[in-house]
């Protein structure tokens, strides 16, 4: 048996494949779809179906002397220079920084002390699983029981501020934006709290045992174990964390659209919320929508980037490893057929 | 001596701290439960005279009979939604490793612009090209089928993140290379060596995407309006019963009841997050 | 290399194979949009088939077409009934794509709600409509036998057209308690309370005054009221293209204040606990009065009355308003003029239909199913209304018709417009942030009109 330049590469194509074909099969027409109306003048609610066959077609603008121009970034102007789409977006910045920070911190709290090996907390797969359970409802029931709890002029929380003295008089804490921001906020954090402990949680059982066997011999303790080995080897989950949580926070919808409609003053308005509106309500304006989608888009992938390249050495240094692991075995394997 | 006992000390508190903490944390997570089961309980005039409590009431059978007056079916709502869930399950968390491993332990040329491009699908915000998806199953003809909610989740891009992530962290090539010595089969080594090695991985997000599946409303909404194909959270949207009266007793008892098939499912996946699974084959 | 090659070429192929068949079902659709369009203004055809497809966002229409078919033997169509519940406007979508893909699922009849009805009847979806004159015979001498409140019909009617129209009535009045009333002033009767509530918010006001001395609010929240103020305006919120705030409108600032500053309502949400605890006189305060139609009273008042049962009659609204309504419409893709026919046939049982074997009738008296006495309901026919019997126990034995058939006849649709729902939600949000002090009169208004530009693209 001869094995010379055998290459595997075609596996690579080839275990990819599922996912491409269905990638083109059900998203890639969305997504042209989508991507092309940005750069059109479509508005109005039927217009999503009825007149498809021209989706190229470009804004034309009235310059002067009735002199037809195509102005294909209209849209993006018109965003750029729109007070509500600005505001979203920083609405948005602002909620997610609140629970993004505590959310992590908690999460990578209660990971740690569920996988240490030494404290052995009783009862720690209990509270795993139950950290966990927000997650399961559905977000609607979630925002019904949260608005209920902070009613006025009578509510569980006026009630009890009042009772144990903290308040003198029930506020209205639905216009209140601030208010609002925070228990939006809350509600996230509390919701994906668990969420990101269980995926710390596996990222932690994934770390060879042995490493901390040998610290254990070294003599090493649980902060310096924690420090020392789980954070550097949870780094590339920890991308995985950064990431999907930047693009959630950033697309995050349904907690203030059920809890509290983007309202009071729009302050509680998501990136998300406003291109919903624009897509489906009102004016329908789709195109308009697509242009803040694609924006929005733009801006995930910027922060992706920066994301990637301040916790990048770790991961290339290992793709580099298992790289030349790779060639490594190749020429093993090839020594070896050539026996 | 003296030193050990105050660490012993030291320890001891910190494990009271740390209990006192994760109870009162359980009981946050466990309270909104409770209440939509005990709103189960009560009749809609209780509920919207007063939303918040944990004190159940008689209200029950009227609830369950209100159920049974309309379209609502319990078990044609749990059948369709067991298809989708399991199926769009099955899909995501097979083909998601399959393409992790991809790109994990091959060394193609466009391996890093494909994984590249996954991210990008990634961050594309969903809420605008889901009229696109509408359109599309609308024209091949596929509503009121459930094959738009499994299918499309082979190409699951989050998943494939985490499931490369993970593998970039725990994933050592040595072992396929011993495999590959032995003779085996790529595909079968993928099987049998390789997806063992990702159990709490795959039990992770198999549970994530389960709960995601079965809780998901407004896309089988639009696309299921056949009876025989509702899911189950659709069947509890058919519980408002006339416009202008939400029957919420109700709504709270079928909500209750869609959430309990996850329950089962998630204990049952549980174990893999509790016991604690250690990956074989990697010690060296 | 080879292989890589082919595997490229294998993606592209079934990259162009995917797009040409969306485009080719995208002819596709639009040639059956077209064959569809020709069969209907064809003179005479008979249908493919015996199916009568029913599109609705609750059981209400549905089931009373179930009634209809059980009352009508003879009526041999099958009816395809297709619920989807609204929440966040899931019905709208799933109706305009089955409205766009056509064919032989498309909806042949389908109802719409006063928050999305004219997006239908008068906005982008309004094609799909097809006249009632087509479908029921002498349309126009039946519709004027029932005596339909105008407003109504004018929300139905496309360039002259009607193309909707509905079976309940929702011209509202001043729903209000009787013990109250003895009271603060010494009468409990409507005629009475009518002219010291009203007509107009400056007697509202004093009236608030009179309760608020003896420790009552006159009403519970805020959006109580803005429901009837935003209606008594002249002008949409936008007439020709441009903003519009009507000073009726812009008034609510002011009266808004004057309820929260001087104390004259509960500052209760409606649809929160507090509202319906206020509805059973169990709030912070006891609350005098809320606006609303017949539905409020059948399907929230009355259920969460408790001790204040037969405690409330009704009178005028301080000015004249309407909240809520089903509007039925029939449309272009019914083939065939014998399933025309059929569609009539419904419409006309559910809208037109003045007697007593008609499903307003029975819906006026609440003997829609037998045997089983329902909530009696405001239709749109005031001739049904006035040979029904609208005594409820709840209203201490008044008959509610004497204040509803004015009120439908009141009630004005000409400054609604198919963007209301949030237009009025953004008002009333601006409003409250004025009067609980987080902004100016002027800054609430200048962010209310940026929000409708930025929104909706409308400028002043």
């Amino acid at each position: 048996m001869k094995h010379k330049n055998f290459s595997y590469a075609k596996y690579g194509y080839l275990f990819c494949l599922p996912f491409v074909l269905m990638f083109l099969t059900f998203s890639l027409y969305p997504l042209i779809f989508t991507t092309s109306i940005a750069f059109t003048d479509r508005a109005g609610p039927n217009v999503a179906g009825r007149e498809y066959n021209i989706l190229t077609t470009t804004v034309i603008d009235e310059a002067g002397n009735e002199i037809e121009e195509t102005d294909l970034f209209g849209n993006f102007r018109l965003l750029l220079n729109n007070r509500g789409f600005r505001n979203s977006f920083g609405n948005t910045l602002i909620i997610w920084s609140i629970n993004f920070a505590p959310q992590v911190l908690l999460a990578l709290l209660l990971a740690a002390w569920f996988t240490n090996r030494r404290t052995s907390i009783k009862g720690q797969g209990f509270f795993k699983v139950i950290f966990y359970m927000p997650n399961i409802i559905t977000a609607a029931t979630i925002a019904l029981l949260f608005r209920a709890m902070f009613l006025f002029p009578k509510g569980v929380v006026n009630d009890t501020m009042i009772q144990w003295g903290l308040m003198e008089a029930p506020k209205n804490f639905e216009v209140d934006p601030w208010a609002s921001r925070l228990i939006i906020a809350f509600i996230q954090f509390w919701m994906w709290y668990g969420y990101t402990m269980l995926i710390f949680i596996s990222g932690i059982m994934g770390i060879n045992p042995e490493m901390y066997e040998s610290a254990d011999i070294d003599g090493a303790n649980a902060f310096q174990q924690f420090f020392y080995i789980t954070l550097p080897n949870l780094r590339t989950i920890m991308v995985y964390t950064l990431i999907t949580s930047l693009i959630g926070g950033l697309n995050m919808f349904d907690i203030p659209r059920l809890y509290s409609l983007g309202g009071p003053d729009a302050k509680t308005q998501t990136s998300s919320l406003f291109i919903y509106g624009q897509a489906f309500e009102g004016t329908y304006r789709y195109n308009v929508a697509s242009a803040a989608s694609i924006m929005i888009f733009i801006i995930i992938a910027c922060l992706s980037v920066i994301i990637f390249y301040l916790m990048r050495d770790k991961d290339a240094a290992k793709l580099k490893k298992i790289q030349k692991e790779y060639k490594k075995a190749q020429k093993l394997a090839q020594k070896a057929g050539d026996k | 001596m003296v030193e050990t006992s105050r660490h012993k000390h030291i320890k001891m508190i910190m494990q009271i701290f740390i209990y006192i903490f994760c109870i009162f944390l359980a009981l946050m997570c466990v309270i909104p439960f409770i209440i939509m089961v005990v709103n189960g309980t009560r009749s809609t005039v209780e509920i919207q005279q007063q939303a918040v409590t944990l004190l159940p009431s008689v209200h029950i059978m009227d609830n369950i009979q209100y159920m049974s007056l309309g379209v609502f079916n319990a078990w044609i709502g749990f059948k369709n939604s067991m298809i989708v869930s399991v199926g769009a399950t099955a899909c995501a968390v097979y083909f998601s490793s399959l393409t992790a491993y991809a790109l994990m332990a091959y060394d193609w040329r466009l391996r890093q612009p494909f994984f590249t491009f996954i991210l990008a699908v990634m961050m594309i915000p969903a809420q605008v090209s889901a009229i696109g998806f509408y359109q599309f199953v609308f024209r091949i003809g596929l509503t009121n089928s459930l094959l738009p909610f499994i299918i499309p989740a082979i190409a699951s891009p989050t998943i494939v993140f985490f499931m490369r992530q993970y593998l970039l962290a725990t994933f050592s090539i040595d072992i396929v290379n011993s495999a590959r010595i032995d003779g085996a089969k790529e595909l079968y080594t993928f099987n049998r060596i390789v997806l063992p090695m990702m159990k709490p991985a795959m039990a992770m997000q198999a549970i994530f995407v389960f709960v995601s599946s079965w809780n998901n409303l407004f896309m089988p909404l639009v696309l299921l309006t056949d009876y025989n194909k509702f899911t189950m959270p659709v069947m509890v949207s058919q519980l408002r019963g006339n416009i202008y009266r939400t029957e919420l007793g109700a709504i709270y008892l079928g909500l209750t009841l869609s959430v309990l098939p996850l329950f089962i499912v998630y204990f049952s996946l549980s174990r893999y997050i509790i016991a604690g699974v250690q990956l074989g084959g990697i010690k060296e | 290399m080879n292989k890589k090659k082919l595997i490229a070429l294998l993606l592209a192929s079934v990259m162009s194979v995917s797009l040409l068949a969306g485009c080719g079902n995208d002819s596709g659709t639009s040639s059956t949009g077209g064959e569809s369009n020709t069969s209907s203004s064809s003179t005479s055809s008979t249908s493919d088939n015996k199916t009568i497809n029913v599109w609705s966002f609750t059981e209400e229409i549905p089931g009373a077409i179930t009634r209809f078919k059980e009352m009508n033997p003879s009526f041999d169509w099958d009816i395809n009934i297709t619920v989807v519940s609204d929440q966040d406007g899931a019905y709208e979508t799933a109706l305009e794509q089955a409205l766009l893909a056509g064919g032989a699922n498309a909806p042949h009849l389908f109802t719409a709600e006063q928050a999305f009805v004219l997006k239908y009847t008068q906005g982008g979806f309004s094609g799909d409509l097809i006249p009632l004159k087509d479908l029921i015979p002498d349309f126009a001498s039946k519709l004027a036998a029932a005596d339909v409140a105008q407003y109504a019909v004018e929300v139905g009617t496309r360039n002259g057209d009607i193309v909707g129209l509905r079976f309940q009535e929702t011209g509202s009045c001043l729903i209000y308690r009787r013990s109250l009333a003895i009271d603060t002033w010494g009468t409990d009767d409507p005629a009475e309370i009518s002219k010291i509530v009203g007509p107009g918010w400056d007697k509202f006001l004093s009236a608030a005054e009179d309760l608020k001395a003896k420790g009552y609010s006159i009403v519970a929240g805020d959006g109580d009221v803005f429901k009837a103020a935003k209606d008594g305006a002249k002008q949409g919120w936008i007439t020709n293209g441009k903003i519009t705030i009507d000073p009726l409108r812009e008034e609510f600032f002011d009266l808004a204040m004057a309820l929260h500053e001087n104390d004259y309502m509960n500052g209760s949400v409606d649809w929160q606990d507090n509202w319906y605890a206020d509805m059973g006189g169990t709030g912070i305060r006891p609350v005098f009065s809320f606006l609303g139609p017949a539905w409020l009273i059948n399907y929230v008042m009355v259920g969460n009355a408790g001790d204040t049962f037969g405690d409330w009659a009704i009178t005028d609204s301080p000015v004249p308003f309407t909240w809520g309504g089903t509007w039925v419409m029939g449309t272009t893709h019914i083939d065939g003029d014998d399933k025309r026919a059929a569609v009539g046939q419904i419409i006309e049982w559910l809208t037109l239909d003045t007697t007593e074997d008609g499903f307003m009738y029975k819906f006026a008296n609440g003997t829609l199913n037998d045997g089983v006495t329902g909530a009696k309901d405001t239709v749109a026919s005031a001739v049904v209304m006035a040979k029904s019997d609208g005594t409820l126990e709840y209203l201490g034995g008044q008959n509610m018709y004497d204040y509803f058939i004015p009120a439908a006849a009141a009630a004005k649709s000409d400054n609604w417009i198919e963007y209301d729902r949030l237009i009025n939600d953004w008002f009333a949000d601006q409003v409250r942030q004025y009067y609980n002090g987080n902004k100016t009169k002027e800054q609430a208004i200048a962010d209310f009109k940026q929000r409708i530009t930025d929104e909706l693209g409308f400028t002043e």
